[in-house]
């Protein structure tokens, strides 16, 4: 079979989501020729399912979470029966951050040294203050509301925006947690509270997740994509990789890949850039089998898949019979969070902590699905929710375990025939603990709050959108697949930038943490691999 | 009476088991889903056959006068308990088209079509409701 081989460029990046685009448009602005290959479409700001009457419908159908629901012919299937947690994500030209809620707080400078601290997982081989100027960045080029004086948090540069409103509902919550003498703060978001870059307010329609065509709320797509084309980068949708190839001595020449057209190219590159996050990343490295690589791309150390992590969560919800507004109106999950119980506490029964992140009511049919019951009692229960109904999802520090893993399924493919990935994955103990008191504590603040009536869950299970670990960073290469550069230990040209690199997950949503790894690996190919530019 | 209006005739039943009359409206049998529940089968693979099999379903647990029974919420749940997972695509698709119907949303105070570009209000960011927290001296663990 005849190959189409591309024109070679300095820097081939797979993926154009949230790590993918920041190097792209790093890369291209110092000069190198980056052609950033993205396996799903650009997605037109009109499609999303705000702009539509029908949106209940589509938030449950073609822009569902889960690539298993949704099967647009980008997605590929994942195996997650084998997996407690069931993954989320979505393919297209800015990733999942098409898809995301854009809450974007910063790891802890402890998160970085849970070892030393806490006696449990690894060390990063970088500090909080390493990442600092590029969580600035990130900021920067994402545009971010938000506010300084944190007490839970390092002292920050100013926000490009002041916060989103917290609305009366969240003042409600807030003055509980000041009555327990708990912390909160309003939320970083990448949402904006006044038009940023030529991108409009918020409006707060609410599904923030759906995304909305005033790109109110920061993606890939609309942030660092357009300024990457502008310096020369090309992006190139519809293109699936499945092998990225090496030369005899072991360092990457490329990746094979399927164009749009469903034919096979090849793409030439000085350097190989993966960005394909926690699931695709390790997918990905495993196909990629060769002489100098018999286990799969970077994977000597046998590492590459292991130590998936997703965050877990829990929750509850409180019933409110006096608010002044409905619950549904305001940016779903962009309001307080609190991190009274972030750091490890000796006198509590698990290592390190978790977020309170609040979240709104929502329409009403995502009221209804949400476990409103059948039959006589549909209506009260129905009404006692609808517009009522404030929460407080516990996302917790998921410690990193090697039996929870990525592999390759032996059976499923996506459209292309390329296997699938299967997923391994149980909640931990020290989890399981860590959720039982955060579940607690969640229902004492809506009591304080007020609430008429709480409902809790121990575990969330379709939550897996947070996807790490699975190509972590270190010193040592038999005890990682990169180092803190995000440069593979095993070919000095292959660089992975997403979640896969993280040690371990810390307790918040992890995209800002994402990007900025993704910006300092960017940085060092700028500044010390200026041999791979040609 | 045909196959196809006793199926018709029992989904109408079901549904209103489902979501019942309330006040001056209809059940979800009553407010004639049928085409929007179509729509929505075939628009996406996701509740593809999922209307038809929950009907054969639960034909088969009304025994041999099937279609001509009356079907009663013990028929509803004894389809629940033995195929959560068809059952409960049944419930979202339900639940999706009766709250996605105008005058449901007539009834609960919600304003049809898209969100956008109206979206809603909200009183602006109001600096002072930080005041008790701000108080609070850093607490985050300091490390080398």
């Amino acid at each position: 079979m005849s190959v189409n081989v591309r024109e070679p460029v300095d820097v081939l990046v797979i993926g154009s989501g949230a790590s993918g685009a920041a190097v792209t448009w790093s890369l291209s602005e110092a000069g190198f020729s980056v052609a950033c290959l993205e396996q799903g479409p650009w997605v037109p700001p009109s499609s999303y399912p705000t702009s539509s009457a029908d949106w209940q419908f589509l938030q449950q159908t073609k822009w569902h979470y889960s690539p298993n629901v949704r099967k647009l012919p980008a997605d590929y299937p994942v195996n997650d029966d084998t997996s407690q947690i069931k993954v989320v994500m979505f393919n297209a030209v800015g990733g999942s951050t098409i898809h995301w809620t854009a809450h974007v707080p910063r790891f802890h400078p402890s998160d970085f040294r849970v070892k030393t601290l806490d006696g449990v997982a690894e060390d990063w081989p970088i500090s909080y203050f390493d990442l600092e100027p590029y969580y600035d960045l990130n900021d920067e080029m994402m545009g971010c509301s938000g506010i300084n004086g944190d007490p839970a948090n390092p002292p920050r540069s100013p926000r490009q925006m002041p916060p989103i409103p917290i609305g009366p509902d969240g003042e409600r919550v807030a003055r509980a947690f000041d009555t327990l003498g708990w912390h909160w703060w309003p939320s970083d978001v990448h949402v904006n509270s006044t038009d940023y870059k030529g991108r409009k307010a918020c409006n707060y329609c609410g599904p923030i997740g759906q995304n909305c065509d005033r790109g109110a709320r920061a993606s890939s797509d609309i942030t660092y994509i357009p300024e990457a084309i502008k310096l020369g980068a090309e992006v190139r949708p519809n293109s699936t990789i499945f092998e990225i190839t090496t030369g005899d001595d072991g360092r990457a020449t490329g990746a094979n890949y399927y164009n749009a057209n469903g034919e096979q190219e090849f793409q030439p590159a000085n350097a190989v850039v993966v960005g394909c996050n926690g699931i695709g990343t390790p997918r990905m490295l495993l196909h990629s089998t060769s002489n100098s690589h018999p286990q799969g791309l970077l994977n000597s150390s046998g590492l590459v898949g292991k130590n998936l992590m997703f965050h877990v969560y829990a929750g509850a919800s409180g019933f409110f019979n006096d608010l002044d507004a409905p619950t549904y109106r305001g940016p779903l999950a962009c309001i307080i969070m609190s991190q009274e119980f972030y750091e490890t506490d000796p006198s509590r029964d698990f290592k390190r902590g978790y977020t309170f992140q609040m979240g709104r009511g929502q329409g009403p049919a995502p009221t209804a699905t949400g476990g409103v019951s059948w039959g006589k009692n549909h209506h009260a229960e129905f009404a006692e929710r609808f517009g009522k109904n404030l929460g407080l999802g516990v996302i917790g520090d998921d410690l990193p375990e090697e039996i929870n893993r990525v592999e390759i399924d032996t059976k499923l493919t996506d459209r292309h025939g390329i296997p699938a990935p299967k997923i391994i994955y149980r909640v931990g103990d020290n989890s399981k603990r860590l959720l039982a008191h955060g579940v607690n504590s969640a229902r004492t603040v809506l009591e304080s709050a007020g609430a008429s009536k709480i409902i809790s869950s121990q575990l969330n299970t379709n939550t897996g959108w947070h996807l790490m670990g699975t190509a972590r960073m270190g010193e040592d290469p038999a005890r990682s697949v990169v180092n803190q550069y995000g440069q593979g230990h095993d070919a000095d040209n292959v660089f992975i930038v997403d979640g896969s690199v993280f040690v371990t997950g810390a307790a918040v949503n992890p995209t800002p943490t994402i990007q900025a790894l993704a910006l300092r690996t960017a940085d060092y190919i700028r500044h010390e691999r200026s041999d791979l530019k040609s | 009476m045909t196959t196809s209006e006793q199926s018709s005739r029992l989904l109408q039943s079901i549904l209103d088991l489902l979501i019942p009359p309330i006040e001056n409206l209809a059940g979800a049998g009553g407010l004639n889903l049928e085409d929007e529940l179509h729509r929505m089968s075939t628009e996406h693979s996701k509740y593809t056959g999922v209307i038809d099999r929950s009907i054969d379903a639960i034909t088969r647990l009304l025994g041999s006068s099937g279609l001509n029974s009356q079907v009663t919420s013990e028929v509803i749940q004894q389809f629940e308990s033995s195929d959560p997972r068809l059952f409960e695509l049944l419930l979202e698709i339900v639940y999706t088209a009766y709250y996605s119907d105008t005058r449901v949303h007539e009834r609960i105070g919600w304003k049809s079509g898209a969100l956008q570009p109206d979206g809603h209000s909200m009183p602006p960011w109001d600096e002072s409701v930080l005041d008790i927290v701000r108080k609070r001296e850093p607490f985050w663990t300091r490390v080398d």
